[in-house]
């Protein structure tokens, strides 16, 4: 089976990278940054703290570059990277400040533009949610990961993130509750 | 326990999924994406810039520091160690007049031993 295009092109990047070319990795990073941050905003609590586990997650994944096989899939490797990294900071804010999640919560990066009502309740209802299964439904539903690249990222069983997300789901149903249809 | 098949959804779950969306939608811009680019290879190239002793922690440092001392200084008492070893098991191979030669020691035997046995010639007969 040949490869794309693509993937050619990133595994040239790759063995550049291994060989000590900071151009060649800051191709990759050009190429992963917003799956990266995607993947480390599911997981912490604010934008900053998703940038820290990005910066973080490529700095690791630069100092393991010489452990990675160019065959494999680079994107996966490096999101499993940024997730441990994001997790990491995770366990560190709370051991630190364990009051901090309803004040985090209800300070996204951005405004979506959608009602006060709506905001204030998805805000609530995710505080509600246990980290793992926050962290599953934006993967699932926002980045569109399937259960078993959930359950390597998150090094949980494929079927531990398909519960997970049944039952944030449910949650977020329940707390959202026709809201929609009511604005 | 409960087996859940497929991916459980309902009709409402578009709504709830669109508004995930909304909250955790990423920066638009592209300079935010550049700037990000360049605190992450800010980083990197620090991290590609470092000795290998930077590794350690300041008291680490210092440690793997006095350790290459101490064994520096082991290895050259060893090695005079093993010198003056040396030379003394050569002294008690030789033993301490090794400078006279051992053939002449022989020879002085042979002749005193000739001297003796014309002694005992002379005083037998």
């Amino acid at each position: 089976m040949s490869e794309s295009p693509e993937r050619v092109h990133e595994q040239g990047l790759v063995i550049a990278a291994q060989k000590g070319d900071t151009e060649a990795f800051a191709a990759l990073v050009r190429l992963h940054q917003r799956r990266a941050y995607a993947v480390a905003r599911s997981i912490v609590l604010t934008h900053e703290d998703a940038e820290d586990a990005v910066q973080e997650g490529f700095l690791h994944a630069f100092r393991a570059l010489d452990r990675f096989l160019p065959d494999q899939a680079f994107g996966a490797w490096l999101h499993r990277i940024v997730a441990n990294a994001a997790l990491d900071i995770t366990r560190r804010k709370k051991v630190r400040d364990a009051d901090a999640l309803s004040d985090t919560i209800a300070s996204p990066f951005r405004d979506p533009g959608e009602s006060d009502e709506l905001r204030r309740r998805l805000e609530s209802a995710l505080t509600t949610l246990g980290e793992r299964q926050r962290s599953v439904i934006v993967l699932h539903d926002v980045e569109g990961y399937k259960h078993s690249e959930i359950g390597r990222m998150l090094g949980i069983p494929e079927g531990t993130a398909r519960s997970d997300l049944h039952h944030a789901r449910a949650r977020l149903r329940e707390a959202l509750g026709g809201i929609r249809s009511k604005l | 326990m409960k087996l859940i098949h497929g991916d459980g959804r309902d009709w409402s779950d578009d709504e709830v999924q669109e508004a995930l969306r909304a909250h955790y939608a990423p920066p638009g811009g592209d300079s935010y994406w550049a700037s990000l680019e360049r605190r992450i290879l800010t980083r990197v190239r620090a991290e590609a810039a470092r000795e290998w002793w930077t590794y350690f922690p300041g008291w680490v440092r210092y440690g793997v520091a006095a350790a290459a001392v101490a064994a520096l200084v082991v290895g050259i008492a060893t090695w005079q160690t093993s010198i003056a070893q040396e030379r003394i098991a050569y002294d008690e191979i030789l033993g301490p007049g090794s400078e006279v030669p051992i053939l002449t020691e022989s020879v002085t035997d042979r002749s005193r031993s000739q001297r003796e046995q014309t002694l005992r010639y002379l005083l037998s007969h």
